[in-house]
């Protein structure tokens, strides 16, 4: 598996794409970055499906620790 | 062939994709994966056709015919029963694609987002439709599939998943094209909007393909990335060098836009190698190129497909495989050839019905390709729509035309009345220009008559139908029609109605008249008056030079060739017109050497190979006289100018009495006929 | 239930609508056009059912009458009502030659089509029209070929009673039938 996203986290007219490639899903899953990138649309349904979970995943952890902050707030308030 | 050459065939198609934009990014390192592909196989120009337009050029590239064989006439067709006009459809294409050919020799194929691809075709793999991609609807209202987009339709739901939505993309996406987007005001600027689309489009495509080459079976696929074209018709503009009349600022925000639009493709490129493995043959085509330097445009004509004015004649063709050549490159390709050449890397047959030719010089080992007469004639199921669905749309609308005239039906409403008349007028004008490009005159002149006479204010179809009388070697008639055009140009001149000064273009014809009137110096007056006009038009450079040449003004054509070349180094007509007026002047070495850049570009190109014969005959070197005039003769059987030359040739110079006389048979043979 | 009579132009529609009027079924129909040398007994048109395409809240005033259809027009009927379709059928050279007369007599300029093509198109217009039909749950629909009316015009008014399971009379329908308007034989 490969992915270009690096190029996308300085992007200037004059970087080139770099290929990196991940020695297993998990790494490459790990490296997805919440905002997506131009690398991770390019290696089409597997990509952007990954992406689309990573994105459902944080959101879901993000509003379960608004959940606690919002009930320690009502606990201490 | 007993053997196949190829085991499995990926066929990618990126509209509008052009060798002037993707050199300089593949010397910079900037597209690995179309590098590993040129390194690794053979590439070349790949010569349009006339009317540039895409889903006309589309259905020629995979079908190996002219639009006047394959149906498809045009951006749009009338719908049925007098409802106006719809998108070109798939039911509209009278012959096989590829797909189908494939299809009936029991191969799996798979087609993604060709144009026109709507209905999706009942093949036996996947065909998903050209209207997949596009996102009608805002992100959170519903955006069903239309009814016709995916084959099979129980397929619909696991692709109705893989569709990407522009509001789903972030600013990682758009900055690599707009590395200061933060400075753009999104709400007053449209055009990230527009890049969004873009990028969401050709992702869903992307989608599409991979998720087939990952989990389905295939011996073809083919798929249609339409990105390339929308990134160059929206920011061309913007891309260095820098354009006159183009804001700083607007410069400065998007130069790098159709850069970055041909990086995002190549690193979907690198996917689909990655999936189609080492045993897959990869043929990348395009259809047309854009201009993307001095020869850009600076404006678009106000005429139904105006912006195709900024396509280039030249797109690209690239292929790779076990049994093509490495590293090299091809010259002379068509469009037409790349169904035919297909067929060939299958070990298949091509059609005596096609207009192209198997690329044999792109293939490892030489070979002569089989031929049958016609896929059309082969039975079976080939996957295409049942015929009930299949149907000529000019026709149907003809057959409505007369039940509305016999006062069956109520006549359409104005507005869908004038939306048909516009669009029939269109295709057959396109039609028109489609038997001028195979040079069958006879068939063209009728249209644009009758094209001229009930749409006497379209200039266009005027000029066209002048120059298609002067091929026909009709000067009075042409005449006519130019003095009417005459008037009424200078009529729109003043009331400044029309944004098109057409006044050069009269006068460069008005040139080729008083030519074919046997009246030099008029044409000469004309011609240097049409002349003054222009600065930057290479196409009617080259009917100057034309001119200058059947003059016999030698001087003046090669300084008017000279300055086509200027514009447009790759202009292979304005080689070949170089070439010929060095002949004249007896300089055969430089007559030699343009012959030969004109074949580089352009190799069905008859003409160019029997001026390289007579340039080399010249200079004695008499065996690749031979050889061109050999050329020259099997694209040209009836140029019996090259053939008395090849005679004399074999007697006189080569001792070759044997192929003289096989010669000397075909002549008498040519004569007698 | 809405009776339609269908078929391309020139294929005997009006004939049918007449020999329905004279067996006894009400007809829908208007004065739009007048009877003419094409059709001397009139046209049997409803002006509303040549844009059924745009408005189709007429068709309630056809439920128990019959009212003529053009056949391309039949795809754009409503699924609410039911349908009893009686479409005309006539030898198509016979039908164009037919056409192109009136066309002629009307100083109208018809399809600019060689007439083998515009035969074979009308064949697939009312071929694709037939299969859709068929396809719908609320229409019957019987074929009825003018040749054979013109040959045999009880055995075929009995046809259409059956067809219309009514009780229309035969006699009255097969008298409407005359052979001295049958100009376009072949």
């Amino acid at each position: 598996m490969t992915d270009h996203a690096d190029q996308e986290k300085n992007p200037s007219p004059d970087t080139r794409p770099r290929t990196k490639h991940y020695t297993s899903y998990e790494d490459f899953y790990n490296d997805i970055p919440e905002e997506g990138s131009l690398g991770i649309l390019a290696m089409g349904f597997q990509g952007v499906l990954a992406w689309r979970r990573k994105k459902e995943e944080l959101k879901a952890a993000r509003d379960k620790q608004n959940f606690s902050f919002e009930k320690s707030e009502e606990n201490h308030g | 062939m007993a053997e196949r050459p190829a085991k499995r065939v990926l066929l990618i198609g990126w509209d509008a994709a052009d060798w002037k934009i993707i050199n300089p990014l593949l010397d910079a390192g900037e597209m690995p994966a179309l590098e590993s592909l040129v390194n690794n196989g053979v590439m070349g120009n790949l010569a349009t056709l006339d009317p540039p337009l895409s889903p006309m050029m589309w259905t020629s590239i995979a079908t190996g015919m002219h639009a006047d064989k394959h149906g498809i006439q045009g951006f749009i067709e009338p719908a049925p029963q007098a409802q106006g006009v719809r998108p070109v459809m798939t039911t509209s294409r009278k012959v096989k694609a590829l797909w189908n050919i494939l299809m009936q020799n029991g191969l799996k194929t798979h087609v993604v987002g060709w144009w026109p691809g709507h209905p999706a075709e009942p093949i036996n793999g996947i065909y998903i439709s050209n209207h997949y991609q596009r996102a009608y609807a805002p992100i959170d209202k519903p955006w069903h599939l239309h009814p016709g987009t995916i084959h099979p339709k129980e397929m619909e739901s696991v692709f109705d998943q893989l569709r990407i939505h522009p509001a789903e993309l972030t600013g990682a996406h758009i900055m690599p094209f707009v590395p200061e987007l933060k400075k753009i005001d999104q709400e007053k600027e449209k055009k990230i909007e527009m890049l969004g689309k873009i990028i969401a489009d050709a992702a869903t495509i992307h989608n599409a393909a991979t998720y087939i080459m990952e989990n389905e079976p295939w011996d073809f696929m083919a798929v249609y990335y339409d990105a390339i074209d929308h990134f160059c018709h929206g920011f061309i503009n913007f891309h260095p060098p820098k354009m006159e009349f183009v804001p700083n600022d607007q410069y400065e925000l998007y130069q790098g836009v159709v850069n970055g639009g041909y990086r995002f493709h190549d690193m979907m490129l690198a996917r689909l190698i990655e999936l189609a493995g080492p045993d897959t043959t990869i043929v990348l085509v395009s259809d047309h190129g854009f201009h993307s330097d001095h020869l850009r445009p600076t404006g678009i004509r106000k005429i139904p497909a105006g912006p195709a004015d900024q396509h280039r004649s030249y797109g690209v063709i690239c292929m790779k495989g076990r049994n093509i050549q490495k590293d090299e490159r091809i010259y002379g390709a068509t469009l037409l050839d790349i169904t035919p050449t297909i067929l060939s890397l299958y070990g298949l047959p091509t059609g005596r019905d096609m207009d192209g030719h198997t690329l044999v010089q792109a293939f490892k080992k030489p070979f002569v390709p089989e031929m049958i007469d016609s896929w059309e004639k082969v039975e079976g199921d080939a996957g295409m729509h049942p015929v009930d669905l299949q149907e000529d749309p000019w026709a149907a609308q003809e057959a409505m035309q007369q039940l509305i005239a016999l006062g069956y039906i109520e006549k359409p409403d104005k507005n869908k009345q004038k939306a048909i008349t516009k669009t029939t007028n269109e295709s057959r004008f396109y039609l028109a220009r489609v038997y001028m490009n195979k040079s069958m005159f006879q068939e063209a002149l009728p249209i644009l008559e009758k094209l001229y006479k009930k749409n006497p204010d379209e200039i266009r179809f005027g000029l066209q139908l002048i120059r298609c009388l002067l091929e026909l070697g009709a000067p009075e008639a042409s005449q006519k029609i130019l003095d009417e055009i005459k008037v009424l140009a200078e009529k729109n001149r003043k009331k400044k109605e029309k944004q098109t000064d057409y006044t050069p273009h009269l006068d460069l014809l008005q040139g080729r008249i008083f030519l074919e009137k046997n009246r030099p110096m008029q044409a000469l007056e004309s011609l240097e008056k049409a002349e003054k006009m222009l600065s930057s038009h290479p196409g009617l450079y080259l009917q100057i030079g034309s001119v200058y040449s059947k003059l016999k003004f030698w001087n003046k054509a090669i300084d008017t060739y000279q300055k086509v070349l200027s514009l447009d180094p790759d202009n292979a007509q304005a080689h070949h017109g170089l070439a010929r007026a060095y002949l004249r002047q007896r300089r055969y070495v430089e007559a030699a050497e343009e012959a030969l850049e004109a074949i580089g570009l352009l190799y069905h190109y008859p003409h160019a190979h029997f001026n390289l014969g007579l340039a080399l005959l010249r200079i004695k070197r008499f065996e690749r006289a031979a050889e061109a005039f050999e050329v020259c003769l099997r694209m040209a059987p009836d140029m019996n100018r090259a053939r008395r030359l090849l005679i004399h040739l074999y007697e006189k110079q080569l001792n070759n009495s044997e192929k003289a006389e096989a010669h000397r048979k075909m002549l008498e043979d040519s004569e007698s006929a | 239930m809405i009776t339609i009579v269908s078929g391309l132009p020139r294929s005997g529609t009006s004939l049918m609508m007449q020999m329905l009027e004279k067996g006894g079924m009400e007809t829908l129909k208007d004065n739009s056009r007048i009877p003419d040398v094409n059709n001397p007994r009139g046209y049997y048109e409803y002006n509303k059912a040549k844009s059924l395409q745009k408005d189709n809240t007429w068709l309630k005033d056809a439920e128990g009458r019959c009212v003529k259809i053009i056949a391309p027009l039949l795809c754009f009927l409503p699924v609410q009502y039911e349908y009893n379709i009686l479409f005309m059928t006539r030898n198509m050279d016979e039908m164009i030659q037919s056409q192109t007369k009136m066309l002629h007599n009307m100083h109208q300029q018809g399809a600019a089509l060689e007439s083998s093509v515009l035969k074979k198109t009308f064949q697939k217009q009312t071929d694709k029209v037939l299969l859709l039909l068929s396809n719908f749950k609320n229409v019957r629909l019987q074929k009825f070929s003018y040749n054979e009316m013109i040959n045999n015009p009880t055995a075929n008014a009995l046809l259409v009673n059956q067809f219309l399971k009514s009780s229309l009379s035969v006699n009255a329908m097969a008298s409407a039938i005359d052979q001295s308007l049958y100009h376009e034989r072949l």
